[in-house]
């Protein structure tokens, strides 16, 4: 059987998707900090192996906008990351529980569900995982199905799937 | 220009009595082609009627969404006697005619479900268009006004004309049932009038409305209103309602801060009044004025998904920073 670029092996071919990502950036707002550059999104990248970023077309961090977002996944295959404000983070009501819970598994110091502060490298490890390698979990249901464009399962599952990626990740990752 | 009405293989004897009207209305004369059997069931006066023949002799402008059919609204008719020729009710011009016709034109419609008007309301619509073009311009603003009808009079002209609305692209209309024709009506009146508005296809929502309507500006639009021309009255904006009245002569200045008056134009001032005709010649000016709709699907929204913060409370003040407010 002849060998061509599309008959190679997964691994092959995943790691030269992976050489594909382009990671584009755009420098944070006065006030505002990108928690990751693009170094750690490509170490993570290298670290998390091939079946990461398969399909992933490009991860671009951004300004954001007045939504109180971490990061989105367009599907098929562009991550957006945006820029946060510099910790302590002030929020205009109080966070629901489960953000709460959130925000403490990921180390940050709540006060009063409205105030938080990022101790460290907690707020690059939130963003790491519970921003870039969340929608990297998404895209993943999304791209193991082979139906890129399409909702492949309920928004609660796709959650749950990308929640489960995320902290696998997280008890993979080195200390 | 002398043209006439015909109406070709008409079925219905309500619709060739409401045909006769709208060539009145145009003061042009109206006749027949009884290919369908209407003599026997016609009871009032004699029907003038037109053979084959004679009718082919003058120049023809076939009314029928035929394949090739120009619109009506920048159409204009041939010169000498023509005969602006109207088809049967579900079949249409029929064929020999459409073949022999010098144009054929249709009444552009963007309705979903309905896409096509009573044989009388197209029938006055296509005079109104063809026999007084008007010069009017497009609208600036493409928003689609609200429609208000006030007080129909009779059931099956209210059903007609909410056919014209729907054929003619709206979604919702409201009606001011002052005279009980449409909502609370017996069982005959009330199967009259929905099968006049084909309500079997018909996805227009009816709402009862009255008055005040909270809308920045209303047109108030008919053949009994002082105004300027139809075609000369932008009736379309947003927050702009529609009015049209069924020969209610009341005060429209509480309607809205801004009331404007559009008279629909006739050559004559006597003439047998009808609300199907009259307000379907309303509704294509405001499609005339919007435009044809834009052609193919509108974009699909992306598929997305975020990881983000969620607030027990409505987020009603906004996070401002010390640096950001000194900066200010």
């Amino acid at each position: 059987m002849s060998r061509s670029l599309r008959t190679d092996p997964y691994p092959l071919r995943a790691a030269r998707r992976r050489e594909c990502v382009a990671v584009r950036s755009c420098p944070a707002r006065l006030g505002f900090v990108h928690p990751l550059d693009e170094s750690d999104i490509r170490q993570a990248l290298d670290f998390f192996g091939p079946a990461a970023g398969y399909g992933v077309r490009a991860i671009e961090l951004r300004h954001t906008d007045d939504r109180l977002r971490l990061a989105t996944l367009k599907v098929p295959g562009l991550i957006v990351l945006y820029e946060q404000r510099r910790p302590p983070w002030t929020f205009p009501g109080r966070l629901s529980p489960a953000t709460l819970d959130r925000l403490r598994r990921a180390g940050a110091h709540v006060e009063a569900a409205t105030t938080v502060d990022w101790p460290g490298d907690t707020l690059r490890d939130f963003l790491l995982f519970d921003g870039l390698m969340h929608e990297i979990g998404h895209h993943i249901v999304q791209h193991a199905t082979g139906k890129r464009t399409a909702r492949v399962m309920r928004t609660a599952d796709h959650e749950r799937r990308a929640d489960a990626f995320a902290t696998a990740c997280r008890q993979a990752w080195p200390r | 220009m002398t043209a006439r009405l015909v109406g070709d293989g008409v079925e219905n004897p309500a619709n060739a009595r409401a045909l006769l009207d709208a060539a009145a209305m145009f003061a042009i004369p109206c006749l027949f082609r009884d290919s369908r059997g209407l003599a026997p069931r016609w009871t009032a006066e004699p029907l003038v009627t037109v053979d084959t023949a004679e009718l082919k002799r003058a120049p023809m402008v076939a009314v029928d969404n035929a394949p090739g059919a120009t619109s009506v609204f920048t159409s204009t008719l041939p010169a000498g006697h023509p005969s602006i020729v109207v088809g049967n009710e579900r079949r249409g011009v029929r064929p020999d005619v459409l073949r022999e016709a010098t144009a054929c034109v249709e009444i552009p419609m963007s309705g979903r479900g309905v896409n096509t008007l009573n044989v009388a309301s197209a029938a006055a619509v296509a005079m109104y268009y063809l026999l007084q073009p008007p010069r009017g311009r497009r609208a600036r603003a493409r928003r689609r006004p609200d429609v208000l009808l006030v007080g129909p009079g009779d059931h099956v002209e209210a059903g007609s004309v909410l056919r014209s609305a729907a054929a003619f692209g709206w979604r919702t209309v409201g009606i001011d049932d002052r005279d009980k024709v449409w909502f609370g009506t017996p069982r005959p009146m009330r199967t009259e009038a929905r099968a006049a508005a084909r309500s079997h296809r018909n996805p227009l929502r009816v709402v009862p409305t009255a008055p005040p309507l909270g809308f920045a500006r209303a047109v108030v639009a008919g053949t009994h209103v002082d105004g300027l021309p139809l075609h000369r009255v932008d009736l379309t904006g947003q927050y702009t309602v529609l009015v049209i009245p069924d020969r209610h002569d009341e005060n429209w200045h509480g309607l809205a801060p801004r009331v404007e008056f559009a008279r629909v134009d006739l050559p004559v001032a006597d003439f047998p009044y009808r609300y199907r005709l009259v307000a379907s010649i309303v509704l294509a000016e405001v499609a005339r004025q919007l435009g044809p709709p834009a052609t193919g699907r509108p974009p699909r929204k992306r598929l997305t998904y975020d990881s983000a913060f969620a607030l027990t409370d409505p987020a009603d003040v906004d996070l401002v920073l010390l640096g950001e407010l000194s900066g200010y």
